[in-house]
């Protein structure tokens, strides 16, 4: 009795089954033809830029809008035609090839595509290398939305451009935490003071899956910072290091240093009991070649390339309230032979309220202050 | 969440009160009345109609396993059998799993947890991957025709309750730009989303369905759902365009 239910039930599911598929594959043919045409691209970057041969004695920094290239000195800038790449479909003005006066900074304009969006960079060539500063000019950036600022100390060349020397962890921060007060970013200028103020702060914990930030450190060096890497591997996005014509001797200048009253927290999020932070403030030269042009977070003390580093490294507090001297010496290494003639070389000067600040570890309330480095050349 | 227990424990009240009352009625109204159980499955998906620029490529799309289950009551018109008005309740799952290519896909997500807790807005470019599982409670409202013995069409609208949220995915093999096309990239390797507790507790839209009968009491069936209200609340901004539940189920109905 139950056979031809059971028969009808088969034939049932076969129909169900014909029917479904039938029906999957009209939904997949339905969405897949509805795709519409694609979207113009509306990005709006300048990929690349490259002088002609022997105008550049480092390879280009991008620091957001501005794109510094080190020059040696007396070079006639008055007419150089760079070699720019952009983002495909997007165009550029002035053009690339076109010859321009770079005894100023010239200002360059990628509109998209799409044309919907524009990027506007300066490109910098300047014969500038770093031997001091005070911290005494700042810069802020606005996000394009309005929704965060942050500031970041500039210098100056002789010829009164500025050029960009510092990258810090701010715009990493900004990346996730969106502040209107840039007091609020880990790295900012002292209030009243033209100090730099670096502070260790909670971070906020798991970003998309990607990376757990428990904290976040205030540092700043000379290089830049790539972003792109900046989630998946932060120890590479902190690309260390400026262009050097000079043998340092020592460096010198103000610093204070408390660390943070709470726990040190590790890079897990964990709460390592007994353990004081301690700052990073020291100084590294290096030899460029073609494999290296800067160092990052994970060879910074140890590349191969590296021909001195400054007797400490990393500080414990310092007491009282008032910024107090520091006097680093720079430690050549032996039998290393250091010929401008031959190489180049950068130096990468470097600051941080949690000397693993690089790892998301340290104290939250560790605070650095640094002002008036000066490095003495030999 | 509150609000979906609390939504359980008033469908269940109500699902209870509804078999009460088809117990009772049950013999009165042997003509003018009739009750079905139904059971079937939900393919389709939570999308978005017409698919958005952003969207590049479908990749893949599974069904998954949605059941659906309902009690229906049919009131036939005395002067015309042919026609009656049918209501009942439902208990049912929507889901899919899809994988696509995306484009400048603009997002904006809450990161991090605690008094450090931000925020990011950008586009992504990448591959996305959505799996989505959303139960509801519903009550439908209908038009029923009866042509013939064995064919039954229905059709109007249904309003639901969300019972169960699941809206996650991945974000990979891509690049975000941080506030928008002309914002720093970030190359993303894998990220992950998780927007069930953003999603809109109600649903309601249009029913529209037939109903074979290939034995005295067993029919099958199929109908089509397609939800008018966005799964997402409008002050939602994770995603850029507006995405509605429309499904097709499968499945036999008992007439009781």
């Amino acid at each position: 009795m139950f056979e031809p239910i059971l028969h009808s039930l088969n034939n049932k599911r076969m129909y169900l089954n014909s029917a479904a598929i039938g029906f999957l594959l009209l939904l997949a043919f339905a969405l897949n033809s509805c795709i519409k045409d694609e979207p113009l691209n509306p990005e709006a970057d300048i990929i690349k830029i490259s002088l002609p041969p022997g105008v550049a004695i480092s390879e280009p920094i991008f620091n957001g809008e501005n794109i510094f290239i080190a020059v040696s000195k007396g070079e006639n800038l008055n007419s150089i035609s760079p070699t720019i790449a952009i983002t495909e479909g997007a165009s550029i003005s002035p053009k690339s090839g076109e010859v321009q006066d770079f005894s100023k900074p010239v200002l360059y304009t990628v509109t998209s595509q799409s044309g919907s969006t524009q990027r506007k960079y300066k490109v910098i060539l300047e014969p500038y290398s770093f031997l001091q500063t005070d911290f005494d000019n700042w810069e802020t950036f606005v996000a394009e939305s309005g929704k965060y600022k942050y500031d970041t100390p500039v210098e100056y060349s002789e010829n009164g451009n500025k050029v960009a020397v510092w990258a810090s962890s701010n715009p990493g921060v900004s990346i996730y935490q969106q502040f209107t007060d840039p007091l609020l970013y880990p790295v900012h200028k002292s209030i009243g003071g033209a100090a730099v103020v670096l502070e260790t702060k909670k971070g906020p914990g798991n970003i998309m899956g990607i990376q757990n930030i428990p904290v976040v450190a205030g540092s700043l060096f000379t290089g830049s910072m790539n972003l792109s890497n900046a989630l998946n591997d932060p120890l590479s996005s902190t690309r260390f290091g400026i262009f050097c014509d000079y043998l340092p001797d020592h460096i010198e200048g103000n610093y204070s240093y408390k660390a943070g009253a709470g726990d040190y927290i590790d890079a897990k999020g964990n709460a390592v009991k007994g353990k004081t932070d301690m700052c990073a403030l020291y100084a590294v030269l290096f030899k460029v070649d073609a494999g290296v042009s800067y160092l990052d977070g994970n060879n910074i003390l140890t590349h191969p390339n590296i021909v001195a580093i400054t007797t400490q490294t990393y500080h414990n507090s310092t007491p009282g309230n008032e910024l107090i001297p520091f006097d680093l010496k720079f430690v050549y290494k032996e039998g290393v032979v250091v010929d401008f003639e031959k190489n180049r070389y950068k130096i990468a000067v470097i600051f941080s309220s949690s000397y693993r600040g690089d790892l998301y570890e340290g104290t939250p309330g560790s605070k650095m202050m640094v002002d008036n480095v000066r490095i003495i050349k030999k | 969440m509150n609000n979906r227990d609390t939504i359980r424990k008033a469908a269940l009240t109500c699902l209870f009160a509804c078999f009460s009352l088809f117990i009772f009625s049950q013999e009165k109204a042997a003509k003018m009345w009739e009750y079905e159980l139904r059971a079937g499955l939900n393919i389709g998906g939570s999308t978005p109609i017409p698919l958005p620029a952003e969207i590049r490529k479908i990749n893949s799309y599974r069904a998954e396993l949605n059941p659906v289950l309902a009690l229906r009551a049919t009131h036939w018109f005395e002067k015309n059998t042919k026609w009656g008005i049918t209501s009942g309740l439902v208990v049912d799952y929507k889901g899919m799993k899809e994988s696509a290519e995306v484009k400048y896909w603009y997002t904006h997500l809450d990161v991090g947890e605690g008094e450090a807790k931000g925020s990011f807005s950008g586009t992504f470019s990448g591959e996305n991957e959505t799996k989505v599982k959303n139960g509801y409670f519903s009550i439908p409202l209908m038009a029923t025709y009866r042509p013939f013995k064995t064919w039954k069409f229905h059709g109007g609208g249904y309003f639901s309750w969300m019972h169960t949220s699941g809206f996650k995915g991945t974000a990979s093999n891509g690049y975000i730009r941080s506030g928008g096309p002309t914002g720093e990239r970030i190359e993303i390797k894998n990220a992950t989303f998780d927007f069930s507790e953003k999603l809109r507790s109600v649903d309601a839209g249009l029913i529209l369905g037939a109903d074979w009968r290939f034995r005295n009491r067993m029919a099958a069936t199929g109908e089509l759902t397609w939800g008018l209200v966005p799964v997402f609340p409008s002050d939602f901004k994770g995603i850029c365009y507006n995405m509605y539940n429309i499904y097709f189920a499968l499945g036999l109905a008992y007439r009781l």
